[in-house]
């Protein structure tokens, strides 16, 4: 083709030199004009394609979301000290930028659907299909306002193009922030809007109407919550312009709105809970799940989830500074699950590590290394993996050393080391460990299970892991109206539902029979965790700055449990096991949750290209 | 006017094809079989009766013959003793034919013509004969015509009485014979042409002392004396020197070719002779130190590695620059930036494509550094290196040449060559503890251990484990040149095999190049022609996991590894021993068995066909189409292994697995690219004017592909253009070029541009009043030249489309499926056009002492102008989404010097040339918009307006503390905790602006660029030879230009150091903290403090401003006699050794830096010292 144009061109030349100028106008392939891509449903999916995909996350299953999840209580950083994640473990205070995310990337992505949508009103579409993409736009603008909410509180509400006109005036381009109420009524209305508009039925990766109301159970979970909770605080957190800061007399509205939704979900959807094993629900096909951000092994769109997460022992591959037991969960989330029985999820007969007797005192001695976690909430035996399960069918090897009796002092002396070590012919630490800070291994006895992929393909850099990110699951509709009922003062109807999710998880039926606040966030932590809920539900409740005091408290503090064998030839307690509960490695800071990290700060960039942007509390 | 030489014809002449055929007039052979005479008389008397124009009006006879032949382009031949002196002509030769017009200029002076193959030869009238002198001289190879020029009438009636002189001329250098080579007795018109292989034969010299003189354009003329006797024949042979600068050479310039003389512009040219002596792999490297002006410097970072979207791997970038085999280094034309290459008249940025030429191939390099680059418009601001292949010659016995070398590599320098053994290593780490007051990490029983080697603390040596010394690389080169009086051939090929020196069985560099360059005349007036080029090239390495550029893998397991941790294990020490620091930087997996290979492997393959038509008024035309085709697939199988942990004894190992994927990725990538020329050359000459012109249309396209990322990058351009050589009597020079040249880049109605350029000369030499005054002068000219280029910067492709992008990001996977993403495009770039650059240049050239001593200098300036820029005044708010592009706001301006002087002489047998040459250049930063500083100590430091480029701040140092008393008297706050932290060997930093502490208000200038190519340059080139026997040595240095040690050279963290770290600052006894202090060169091991403040901060200590002068090469060569190789039935035979890269003298040597590398870790690959033995021959040919 080129050849022939040149050809042309030679031959045009002896006529008319201007002939060629032609050639100079190269048509791009990956290039799509205006009129090519708005009237053509298959692009205009394409751009819908690169939309949802830019939905921002805060915690994923990505290089750089991952790791979050590593960066509050949940779960420690065990991965290479080069790598993602690397020096979340010693965090003592957060950035008020730090779950901010790109601001103007935000509004980038809101540039480009308002683009779309403008293309697509003159695209030549026909009707039917410009109004369900219209509303798939919508949706995605309400999410993308949501994110920003969560973060900052009231933003400019950009609702079209912006368009400069040159000459240096960019004034008309200056929008002062809304309050954070307008921002949360424009979620809700718009969903409202496109709720009868949108198609997609049946679909777990494009919005229909139940990802609509979906979002809108937990947006409106959310403003509920900021009004109420805002309110209960010493100083609650406003500007004057109600830029933050939502009136306590909204909540019951909010409540209602989100219960609505979250009913219509539990009520009237094609969508059920999955009764299956727990950690399925985040590989496996299923009907629970509303909306997730797919990916597909081997196909270009991958993460490396269970290349970083994959127990030590286990683990496929190792790839530059990647490779295997990055993610070591934390003994607070492990004792947040019950026992079946109804008992509080602590840890029974642990000692404290500190190699005394009465360290030693209230030890019992298993003779299995799980017979600890007997009888623990069905779901963390699928959010961890626990000494004495397997991964992929195989036995994990976590052992954190061995106690020795001595006669002498009358007390059991520990003896660890690095990983796979024996002492005295005997194994002494285990293959994956724990051990306070060997990287690639884990630093608290547990292993992440949750969205792992157990296959061992999934644990490699390529193909890589295809397993899915859930946005939005049936559970959650669950816990939101079970929140809002409690907070509506219908407790009944909550008890209802939390016990509906406690009955999958392996308790009796009516397992609750009373329930409070701090009962129903234990109980959101232990179905949600490792969903980027726990820093979002913290800050709306108004809660982050206690749990997360900076002291070296309960529940600032993070804790592992490291297992032991004994030895002692002879005596009936030889070959069985103990567990110490400690605070991890103590050079390590407890978490510290300041006043400003409720808001996240506005980057001084933004602020001076728009003045008017008012910045954020403590900042 | 200086001595006229023959056969100036072509030389002289301004020749304006565009790639003009070897034009050098010693290379044209004169044979002409006897058997073929009759047709040649009659093909001769066609090229007598061709149209000619001639008008001159009393000028001297040999400027007229000079006019006619530019003016009807042919070749006149004549001893120039035999035209008589101050004889002057007239010819208003309108519609004459080239006979006619000789014969008019001719007319009494008693001479006449005769044609030899396309020359027309002046001769003395001659009575036809059949002397039996002639029939003697009659060697099948040497033409009867030729001996014409002797005067046969006197040798009729002396003959009894005289005597002969017969001999050789030969290039002193090669041994080669020379074809055409004027012999001659000065006062007597006696002179003979030598034949094509050199030989020559003087009858009818009379009894007595001669002075015989050689002369040939080129080289030097030679007088010796001879003592002629009567009836006999003395033997004289002759071998002439090249003449260092060569007049009449010709200079391949943009769109033509001028004559040394007539050049205006900034050109340097290196011929092929010289291009065949060396021994790198890369043109890049043979060119750096010969030419003024040329710089390269190692990539500062490491190989460039661009994510490969999706397919799970990644492959190492285009245009890496390291020493490493096959590698392509970066060039500069005056430190300006990347030139553009225009190979065989096609131009191309890639500088792979030059690189990897085979060197063998190339008749001449000619950049073109000022106002003469502008004929290549958008691309030229960097300067213009253009290439020209071999072709056969006219009248050329096939020639076949063989070359070939082997040669054995080593790394010189090598900053991890030499590091510290495990007891070293052990004792710098509790050390290290001690200095930071903690419990060192080892106990002194061990450590005495280590010192001792006691079983189980053994040391390795990882280096020695890796690096294989003598590593082959070889080099083989065939090629056939030749051709008739229609038909000219020159065929080659050529193989270079080059290994690392890191496992050479898996890690190796191999190319073919083929060329064939082929023409032939259908008509008289028509010639068609092709340039082939094909090559294939094949980089294997180790498909080492982690860093994708094994290379780089490898570098970092020298220093990654622990030397008390050896990579091997189990009862027969073969197994892969899991137990080390890094499995994926063992030594033991850095082999193919183990890691799997990666396959890299590049086809390119390119033709120019064309075809010239001459027109009979002094027109020619050209059209050219070339098509190239380039392919590169990338091949990475990465295999899994499995390593072992043993027990103490070794006894019991168990498996695990390796840290490796099994990795398979297949990438590809073509280039196609397609170019189309009209040419139009057009001469002329009257009185002493002469002027050649040309213009050209082009049209250039090109795409490439990736399979990986579906990349598609187009080059289009559409020039116009031309230019116009003008000289009165070579002595006033006038140029002129331009181009009108169109870019794919910017949008409709801004895509064409108009780059003009000048250059003006004057030789005063020419000038009668100076002429006679200055003897000694044998030429000067001044030069000028003012031009404009552009260069495309920060335009996007298709930058001014609107609409969507499609595969960008990673997608969605909607039910189950991936769905390619597509975004809209930010704002249109319509106000951004190319950036101007203006360049000027002052120059001056001289010969003098008889050719002895010449020079060329040069001072320059370009000015870049519309560099772009944002508007940093207009804020737009981040909520609209978008940012506005860059526009045309900023500049700069580079200048320099740079010079070349040459002196060469002959004493005795001993002739030699030496030619140092010096290149000044560094760019000053210009306008800057919207720069505003927050305070003056923000100007000072970050300012930027009419700075210098390229200004380190950091540190100044006064000394190292020598004990802790001086430190606690130190007054100035070092560390910011009052010098608490500070130890003996810390470095005093000197407190600038009186403060009392250190920050970084105390930075100052202390260097230059880290990552620039070197502010000043030079180098030299030595050559000499002795009956054969030749030396010849290239030198190349820098100065200006800053080293900056990373931490991995100065730190001990996780690394192994080498071992000049041991002479430092340490307490004797790490476990005890009050031991002695001993002193050494460097600091105390980290002492706490980061690498923030003071001792490991940016200072003049960890600073090195580098100046180095290193021998690029050394050459001893002997030409073998022919009378010994004919024996093997070769002639013309050379052989030599060679050293590349021997040795540096600098001050990076003690850090074991090699000072070309600019990578702050030297964790690339330096460069390659190569000593090797080749020989070159040509076969047959005698």
């Amino acid at each position: 083709m080129r050849t022939l144009r040149l050809t042309l061109c030679l031959v045009a030349l002896s006529a008319s030199l201007g002939a060629c100028g032609d050639w100079l106008t190269t048509t791009p392939q990956t290039i799509l004009t205006d009129e090519q891509v708005w009237g053509d449903p298959g692009l205009v999916r394409n751009v819908l394609a690169d939309y949802y995909d830019r939905i921002p996350l805060y915690q994923g299953l990505e290089n750089g979301e991952w790791d979050e999840m590593t960066a509050f209580d949940e779960a420690m950083y065990s991965g290479n000290p080069r790598s993602f994640g690397a020096g979340n473990e010693s965090i003592t205070t957060y950035g008020f930028g730090r779950w901010g995310g790109n601001w103007g990337g935000f509004y980038d992505l809101i540039r480009d659907i308002h683009v779309a949508m403008d293309g697509i009103e003159v695209g030549g579409l026909p009707d039917a299909e410009k109004t369900a993409f219209l509303a798939e736009l919508r949706f995605i603008r309400a999410m993308v306002y949501f994110e920003l909410a969560k973060r900052y509180g009231g933003v400019p509400l950009i609702t079209e193009q912006q368009i400069y006109e040159g000459g240096g005036d960019v004034t008309p381009l200056r929008h002062p922030r809304s309050t954070e109420a307008e921002v949360y009524d424009f979620i809700g209305s718009e969903l409202d809007a496109i709720l009868g508009q949108l198609g997609n039925a049946g679909s777990q990766s494009r919005a229909n109407r139940w990802t609509a109301l979906a979002l809108k159970s937990r947006a409106m979970l959310y403003a509920g919550s900021l009004a109420r909770h805002n309110a209960e605080m010493v100083s609650p957190i406003t500007l004057p312009g109600g830029e933050v800061g939502i009136p306590s007399s909204r909540a019951d509205e909010y409540y209602q709105k989100s219960l609505d939704a979250s009913l219509q979900l539990i009520n009237s959807s094609p969508y059920s809970l999955y009764q299956g094993n727990f950690e399925e629900i985040f590989y496996q096909d299923n009907n629970e799940v509303i909306f997730a951000k797919d990916y597909v092994s081997g196909a270009g769109k991958v993460h490396y989830f269970s290349l970083h997460s994959r127990p030590r022992s286990v683990r496929v591959t190792v790839y530059q500074d990647w490779g295997g037991g990055a993610i070591s969960p934390t003994l607070n989330l492990v004792e947040n699950f019950d026992y079946l029985d109804g008992s509080s999820g602590e840890m029974q007969g642990v000692g404290d590590g500190s190699g005394t007797a009465s360290g030693q005192a209230d030890w019992i001695f298993y003779d299995e290394i799980d017979d600890i976690f007997d009888g623990k909430d069905g779901r963390m035996f699928g959010t961890v993996a626990t000494p004495g399960s397997t991964f992929d069918g195989q036995p994990l090897d976590l052992q954190a050393g061995v106690y020795e009796w001595d006669e002498g002092t009358g007390v059991y002396v520990p003896h660890a080391g690095d990983l796979n070590t024996t002492y005295n012919g005997q194994k002494q630490t285990g293959l994956d460990g724990p051990t306070p800070s060997f990287e690639h291994a884990s630093w608290t006895g547990f292993y992440i299970r949750k969205h792992a992929d157990p296959s061992a393909d999934a644990a490699t850099f390529a193909p890589g892991a295809g397993n899915w990110w859930v946005f939005f699951r049936l559970g959650e509709a669950y816990m939101n109206a079970a929140e809002a009922e409690l907070e509506l003062g219908m407790s009944s109807d909550a008890l209802g539902h939390i016990n509906a999710l406690r009955e999958r998880a392996g308790f009796e039926a009516n397992s609750l029979t009373s329930l409070t606040r701090e009962k129903i966030r234990s109980e959101r932590w232990s179905e949600l965790a490792f969903e980027d809920h726990r820093l979002w539900d913290l800050i709306r409740w108004r809660i982050a700055d206690q749990v997360w005091d900076g002291t070296r408290a309960p529940t600032s503090d993070l804790y592992v449990l490291f297992p032991y064998k004994i030895i002692r030839p002879g005596h009936p307690n030889d070959g069985k096991w103990v567990f110490d509960k400690k605070i991890s490695n103590p050079q390590y800071a407890p978490r510290f949750f300041r006043m400003g990290n409720y808001y996240s700060e506005i980057p001084d960039g933004a602020i001076g290209a728009n003045p008017e942007l008012i910045r954020n509390p403590f900042h | 006017m200086r001595a006229p030489t023959i056969l100036t014809s072509v030389a002289s002449l301004v020749v304006l094809l565009p790639f003009p055929a070897s034009a050098m007039v010693q290379e044209q052979p004169m044979s002409l079989p006897e058997a073929v005479v009759v047709e040649e008389w009659e093909r001769d008397q066609d090229i007598l009766s061709r149209p000619a124009r001639l008008h001159v009006r009393d000028v001297l006879l040999e400027e007229a013959l000079l006019e006619l032949e530019r003016a009807a382009d042919i070749k006149v031949g004549y001893s120039p003793s035999l035209l008589p002196k101050d004889w002057e002509v007239t010819c208003e030769c309108e519609r004459a034919t080239i006979g006619q017009a000789v014969r008019a200029i001719l007319r009494g002076t008693g001479l006449e013509i005769s044609v030899l193959s396309d020359y027309v030869v002046i001769r003395e009238r001659r009575i036809p004969t059949t002397s039996p002198v002639l029939n003697a001289a009659w060697t099948p190879t040497v033409s009867p015509t030729l001996m014409a020029s002797t005067p046969p009438l006197r040798m009729a009636s002396l003959q009894e009485a005289q005597g002969t002189v017969m001999g050789r001329v030969v290039d002193a250098q090669t041994q080669r014979p020379l074809t055409v080579a004027q012999i001659y007795v000065p006062g007597l018109s006696l002179g003979v042409l030598s034949s094509s292989d050199g030989t020559y034969q003087l009858p009818n010299v009379p009894p007595g002392t001669h002075t015989i003189r050689a002369e040939l354009i080129g080289y030097a003329s030679q007088s010796q004396e001879v003592l002629v006797v009567a009836g006999e024949t003395a033997t004289l042979d002759f071998a002439l020197v090249t003449q260092a600068l060569a007049l009449d050479e010709l200079v391949v310039v943009g769109y033509g070719a001028q004559s040394q003389a007539t050049v205006s512009g900034s050109v340097s040219q290196i011929t092929s002779t010289e291009l065949e002596r060396n021994s790198a792999s890369t043109l890049t490297q043979a060119l750096v130190g010969r030419i003024q002006g040329i710089n390269t410097r190692s990539s500062s970072d490491f190989f460039a590695v661009p994510t490969v979207g999706g397919t799970g791997g990644q492959i190492p970038g285009e245009g890496t620059s390291d020493g490493r085999p096959g590698a392509t280094m970066a060039l500069e034309i005056r430190n300006l930036g990347e030139p553009l290459y225009v190979i065989d008249g096609v131009p191309t940025t890639d500088a792979q494509q030059f690189s990897n030429l085979n060197a063998a191939d190339i008749e001449s390099i000619s950049i073109l550094k000022d106002a003469s680059a502008a004929v290549y418009g958008f691309r030229a601001a960097n300067g213009v290196v253009l290439v020209q292949t071999k072709r056969g010659g006219r009248d050329e016995a096939p020639r076949i040449r063989i070359d070939g070398w082997y040669g054995w590599q080593n790394l010189e320098r090598y900053n991890f060559k030499d590091l510290m053994n495990a007891y070293q290593y052990q004792f710098s780490r509790a050390d290290f503890d001690n200095n930071r007051g903690r419990t060192p990490r080892f106990t002194a029983e061990e450590l005495e251990s280590y010192r001792i080697g006691a079983p189980g603390y053994e040391s390795t040596d990882h280096w020695d484990l890796m690096y294989t010394p003598n590593a082959p690389e070889y080099n083989l080169n065939a090629s056939v040149s030749g051709g008739g009086d229609n038909e000219q051939f020159y065929l080659s090929v050529g193989h270079v095999n080059q290994t690392y020196n890191f496992t050479p069985d898996d890690n190796k560099f191999d190319r073919t190049n083929l060329t064939a360059n082929i023409q032939t005349s259908l008509t008289d007036r028509l010639t068609i022609g092709t340039e082939l080029r094909a090559r294939y090239e094949r980089h294997e390495n180790v498909a080492v996991a982690g860093n994708v550029d094994p290379i780089r893998s490898h570098l970092l397991t020298i220093n990654s590894s622990w030397p008390h941790q050896h990579p091997f294990t189990g009862p027969n020490n073969d197994l892969i021993n899991y137990d080390v620091r890094r499995l994926d930087r063992s030594v033991a997996i850095l082999n193919q068995d183990v890691s799997g290979l990666q396959d890299d492997n590049r086809r390119q393959a390119s033709g120019n066909f064309w075809a010239e038509y001459e027109f009979p008024f002094g027109l020619t035309a050209k059209a050219m189409v070339s098509v190239g085709n380039n392919l590169r697939q990338f091949d990475l199988a990465r295999k899994s292994f499995v390593a072992f942990s043993c027990n103490d004894d070794n006894s019991v190992c168990t498996p695990h697995e390796g840290p490796h994927a099994r990795t398979r990725n297949q990438l590809k990538r073509v280039d196609e690219d397609i170019f189309g020329q009209l040419t139009l050359n057009y001469s002329a000459g009257f009185g002493g004017h002469s002027l050649s012109a040309s213009g050209f249309w082009e049209a250039e396209g090109g795409e490439y592909n990736e399979t990986w990322s579906l990349a598609e990058t187009p080059t289009n351009y559409s020039p116009l253009g031309g230019r116009a050589d003008y000289d009165y009597e070579q002595k006033y020079l006038f140029t002129a070029l331009g181009r009108y040249d169109g870019s794919y880049r910017y949008a409709d109605g801004k895509r064409w541009g108009f780059f003009p350029g000048f250059t003006l000369g004057w030789r005063l030499t020419q000038e009668a009043f100076l002429a006679d005054k200055l003897g000694w002068l044998d030429e000067l000219k001044i030069r000028g030249s003012w031009g404009r280029s552009g260069r495309e910067q920060g335009i996007d492709d298709w930058g001014y489309l609107g609409g969507a992008t499609y595969n960008v990001g990673n997608g969605s996977v909607f039910e189950g499926g991936l769905v390619t993403g597509a975004r809209p495009r930010g704002l249109p770039v319509t106000n951004l056009t190319w950036v101007t650059s203006e360049s000027s240049n002052i120059g001056v050239d001289f010969v003098m002492l008889n050719g002895r001593l010449s020079g060329e200098l040069d001072l320059f300036q370009r000015k870049l102008d519309g560099l772009p820029a944002p508007r940093t005044d207009v804020l737009v708010p981040d909520e609209v989404g978008y940012t506005l592009p860059n526009e045309n706001l900023n500049g700069d301006t580079d200048r320099g010097f740079e010079g070349v002087i040459r002196w060469s002489d002959r004493v005795g047998g001993f002739s030699y040339t030496i030619a140092p040459n010096i290149t000044l250049s560094r760019q000053k930063q210009g306008f800057r918009y919207g720069e505003r500083y927050g305070n003056s100590w923000d100007r000072y430091r970050t300012g930027a307006v009419d700075r210098w480029e390229g200004v380190r701040f950091g540190y100044q140092v006064e000394g190292q503390f020598q004990n802790v008393e001086q430190i606690e008297s130190h007054s100035v706050d070092i560390d910011g905790q009052n010098n608490t932290t500070l130890l003996p060997g810390d470095l005093i930093i000197k407190d600038v602006n009186g403060d009392g502490v250190i920050n970084d208000l105390d930075q100052r200038p202390i260097g230059y660029s880290v990552t620039g190519t070197p502010i000043l340059s030079f180098g030299a080139t030595l050559d000499a030879s002795y009956r054969g026997f030749g030396l010849s040595l290239v030198l190349a240095g820098g100065g200006m230009f800053t080293h900056q040690r990373n931490a991995a050279t100065r730190l001990p963290g996780n690394h192994n150091l080498p071992t000049y770290a041991l002479d430092r600052w340490y307490r004797e006894d790490p476990h005890n903290p009050q031991s002695e202090w001993s002193p050494g060169y460097y600091p105390p091991f980290l002492n706490g403090g980061g690498p923030s403040y003071g001792t490991y901060g940016v200072s003049e200590f960890w600073n090195t401003n580098v100046k180095y002068v290193r021998l690029r090469r050394v050459e001893l060569s002997y030409n073998v006699p022919d009378y010994l190789s004919r024996q093997l039935g070769l002639s013309g035979m050379r052989v030599y050794a060679s050293a590349t890269n021997p040795f540096s003298l600098d001050n990076v040597g003690f850090y074991n830096h090699d000072p070309e590398v600019a990578q702050d870790a030297a964790l690339i690959y330096p460069t390659i010292s190569l000593v090797n033995i080749g020989v070159s021959t040509s076969v047959g040919g005698f």
